[in-house]
């Protein structure tokens, strides 16, 4: 193998930006939640589009990270699932403050070592976390928590707060 | 396409690892044949698919939705694919957190089959899925929980 051949070419791949970087970071987290949904349910693609009433083409372009439905089709979806797909940062916000969280700089949460009950999600979703990272003296410590609440939360990139 | 080869790492994320294809003689793994051909880098749809592609590996997973079935009925022959470029990348899909990536190419035909390239490229994927699912019975290859191989990476086409 050519190995300095390779890295270039991974390089190079590596580098690309995509101007849909934020479309398709959307397209893909409803994807992931709509598919969850379906494996919870039970539910085929075909079942869903007839319940929403939207067609099958429709939905299986949404499931595959590549849809831009409206919000209307969205709410159907919604309506059909009786699940969340949108969910508003004050969502997270109220559950935040719920669970203690909400009113702790990062450094604070870092110290507290909240790893153990901290899901990915709600990392994801603390922008301030996410803003501060880079410049934070505990980014190891952090880095552990996003490492272990990977582990704990594998299969739900979205939290389920029920 | 009975030909050896060997898995070898391509790039990995958080959230799992992706594996290429190294022929026997060759100079440039499948999955880098992929990423270096010329088409494919022009295509208005690469850039996107290098998105989904770390997305897949740093925060979602390689979840069975984003990937196309392409092979026979029952092998784990998949396309990741791009539909607004038409772009196809064939792979052995084993879990979210594990695929392994060949070559593949912009789809300009209406069946795989009236394209050579893309004809090679699904069939190099299903000799690997072959080979992999006989070591598999075999006992010779497995994949832990964070998608790393732990079997055999090696594979002799005399063997399989």
């Amino acid at each position: 193998m050519n190995k300095q051949k390779t890295k270039q070419i991974r390089e190079e791949f590596k580098q690309l930006e995509s101007p849909n970087a934020r479309l398709i970071d959307k397209q893909m987290e409803i994807s992931s939640q709509i598919s969850r949904y379906l494996r919870q349910q039970g539910l085929t693609q075909k079942e869903l589009a007839q319940k929403a009433g939207i067609g099958e083409s429709q939905l299986s372009e949404i499931v595959r990270g590549e849809g831009n439905p409206t919000l209307k089709t969205l709410v159907k979806l919604e309506e059909a699932l009786d699940e969340d797909i949108i969910i508003a940062p004050s969502f997270h916000e109220k559950q935040m403050t719920r669970k203690g969280f909400a009113n702790l700089s990062v450094r604070e949460k870092a110290e507290l070592n909240i790893g153990k009950i901290v899901s990915r999600a709600e990392i994801k979703h603390d922008r301030s976390w996410e803003i501060s990272r880079s410049a934070n003296p505990a980014k190891n410590e952090i880095s552990e928590v996003e490492v272990y609440a990977d582990q704990v939360d594998q299969e739900n990139l979205v939290p389920s707060y029920s | 396409m009975n030909r050896s080869f060997e898995l070898v790492e391509f790039i990995s994320g958080r959230k799992a690892t992706f594996y290429t294809v190294l022929f026997d003689g060759e100079e440039l793994t499948e999955g880098d044949k992929f990423l270096n051909n010329e088409q494919v880098k022009q295509n208005r749809a690469f850039k996107d698919l290098k998105h989904y592609f770390f997305n897949m590996l740093e925060k979602f997973g390689a979840q069975q939705q984003f990937f196309k079935h392409e092979g026979r009925q029952h092998d784990m022959v998949r396309a990741y694919y791009v539909r607004r470029g038409n772009l196809r990348w064939y792979c052995v899909y084993w879990s979210r957190e594990m695929v392994i990536f060949g070559n593949g190419g912009v789809k300009k035909v209406a069946k795989t089959q009236d394209d050579e390239h893309l004809k090679e490229s699904e069939y190099a994927m299903r000799w690997v899925n072959q080979c992999i699912e006989k070591a598999l019975e075999e006992g010779r290859f497995s994949v832990d929980y964070d998608g790393k191989i732990t079997g055999i990476t090696t594979f002799n086409a005399e063997e399989f």
